[in-house]
């Protein structure tokens, strides 16, 4: 056999070598930890999945929305651009703003920041400066544009007309 | 064999990996008189998951041609050849994720030894990288290859390196391994260790495909195997059955005196043919003839002659393979 070969010594050095170093694996848990990587990269995986079936989801469900003339829905979340600066300093012109369906319209308080349609089917977010209630008990409200030259809307505000409420803005829009 | 514990790609439901039906190859031979035949001609060969074939015959180059239009590194000109059930790409030369293909010894680093290599090849099917590589080291000492263990490539021979880079073959997730090496001479050691990596390939459901003139390999490491000769397969089918179809042998018989022997028993096994060869006398059993070894014992002992060493033959690739071209021979030449 050729000198270069691999000994029968050589052999079992290795095997020792390799032995001792599973054991250190098994005993500062690092299987533990592959079994961790293993749990977090499926998650990962199942997270990535659930994320692809909701933008799908998201895009079909917009399209059917839009097609029918309603505001495109999301889990029951809804995303606005504004386009005027009623509302200027807190959402400045093409800031984009995530708002949800109100769980129920009828109690809302003042400072609520709402999306609604106006008489004229326009699509506003204004702020609610007073809830009114009528002797009969039903309730309305009087809205208002956060910039200072704005007064408040000539209107009252039906809970039937209002479709979310804010919940946030995209940073830097 | 121990069991091991690296993912293999075994979702893949197929039965059939290699289909070939009628293919000729786009190579011809050119003979002096002008007139041309393609090296490969009218193929039909169907390798199933989990066959081990090897592939022989007299030419090197027809066997070499042969698996390379079943890997898809060469066209075809005639016929059709569909790999584990999804038909071959026009574009040549692409190498394919299901087809492991080995037709050279060059594929190892120089720079690592045989279990660096490997660990290092089949790392991405293995999260544990230690647990990989005593796997794989345990895996080289059963197939009797522990010697090469920890032995740099660049020492090894050829034959070496190509059997290590069936061993990553074996390991991959490819389904349909193609072992190219005609002309290379594998030592017994090595023939062993082809002959365990196959079974341990088959065992996940692998084919393999080698293109041999080794008999002892097709024997030791094949389930079936398909003969060409002039560019036409001769024989397709089971290993054991070749063996028994085309090896006549019945006795061989070992002896100081062998040509005295065969005179004295030519006149008492009519039907027989007698052949001294290599040291033995053997004795084969003429289509008429009756086969038993247990009548020839008797006849030979009968006539009170009791040969040195007498045994029956074992049914061996490498004499059924000299039958089966002496037959082509003959049929060629009274055609």
């Amino acid at each position: 056999m050729h000198t270069n070969y691999t000994t029968d010594e050589e052999i079992e050095e290795m095997r020792k070598a390799i032995r001792l170093e599973m054991k250190r694996q098994s005993d500062s848990g690092l299987r533990a930890k592959n079994k961790l990587r293993m749990l977090i990269k499926t998650a990962g995986q199942i997270l990535f999945f659930l994320i692809v079936i909701l933008l799908s989801y998201s895009v079909v469900s917009a399209g059917l929305a839009r097609s029918r003339g309603e505001v495109p829905d999301i889990l029951g979340f809804n995303l606005f651009v504004v386009e005027s600066g009623s509302m200027e300093p807190t959402f400045n012109i093409g800031a984009v703003i995530i708002c949800r369906r109100p769980g129920n319209p009828e109690k809302l308080k003042v400072n609520d920041i709402v999306t609604f349609k106006n008489l004229s089917g326009d699509i506003v977010t204004h702020r609610i400066v007073e809830v009114v209630r009528d002797d009969a008990g039903n309730t309305a409200y009087r809205t208002k544009g956060d910039n200072p030259r704005n007064s408040v809307d000539p209107e009252l505000l039906t809970p039937d007309r209002v479709i979310s409420v804010f919940v946030a803005k995209i940073p830097l829009t | 064999m121990k069991s091991f514990m690296i993912r293999y790609d075994q979702s893949a439901q197929f039965e059939n990996v290699v289909l070939m039906e009628n293919v000729s190859s786009c190579e011809y031979f050119l003979f002096d008189d002008n007139e041309k035949r393609p090296v490969l001609e009218g193929i039909d060969l169907l390798v199933r998951k989990g066959e081990a074939w090897g592939i022989t015959g007299r030419s090197s180059y027809e066997i070499k041609l042969l698996l390379e239009i079943m890997a898809n590194i060469r066209p075809y000109e005639k016929g059709r050849c569909v790999l584990i059930e999804r038909g071959m790409l026009r574009l040549k030369r692409l190498i394919l994720k299901h087809v492991f293909y080995i037709c050279t010894s060059e594929m190892l680093y120089n720079n690592m030894n045989v279990l660096e290599f490997l660990v290092f090849a089949m790392k991405k099917l293995s999260r544990n990288t230690v647990e990989l590589q005593h796997q794989l080291f345990e895996f080289i000492i059963d197939i009797g290859l522990g010697y090469l263990s920890l032995t740099l490539n660049k020492v090894l021979t050829k034959e070496e390196r190509a059997v290590v880079t069936l061993i990553a073959a074996a390991y991959s997730d490819s389904a349909m391994i193609v072992f190219n090496f005609p002309d290379y001479d594998f030592n017994d050691v090595l023939v062993d260790a082809i002959s365990k990596i196959a079974l341990f390939a088959r065992e996940k459901g692998k084919s393999l495909i080698l293109g041999t003139k080794n008999s002892r390999l097709i024997e030791k490491a094949c389930s079936h195997t398909a003969v060409i000769a002039d560019g036409k397969i001769i024989f397709k089918g089971d290993v054991r059955e070749f063996c028994v179809k085309y090896d006549n042998i019945a006795v061989v018989i070992r002896d100081k005196n062998l040509e005295y022997l065969q005179d004295m028993l030519l006149p008492l096994l009519a039907g027989h043919k007698l052949t001294i060869k290599d040291g033995s006398l053997l004795i084969s059993t003429e289509d008429s003839g009756p086969d038993s070894p247990a009548y020839i014992f008797s006849k030979i002992s009968e006539a009170g002659i009791f040969p040195e060493y007498m045994h029956i033959n074992p049914k061996t690739v490498s004499n059924a393979l000299e039958e089966i071209f002496a037959r082509y021979d003959l049929q060629k030449q009274l055609l």
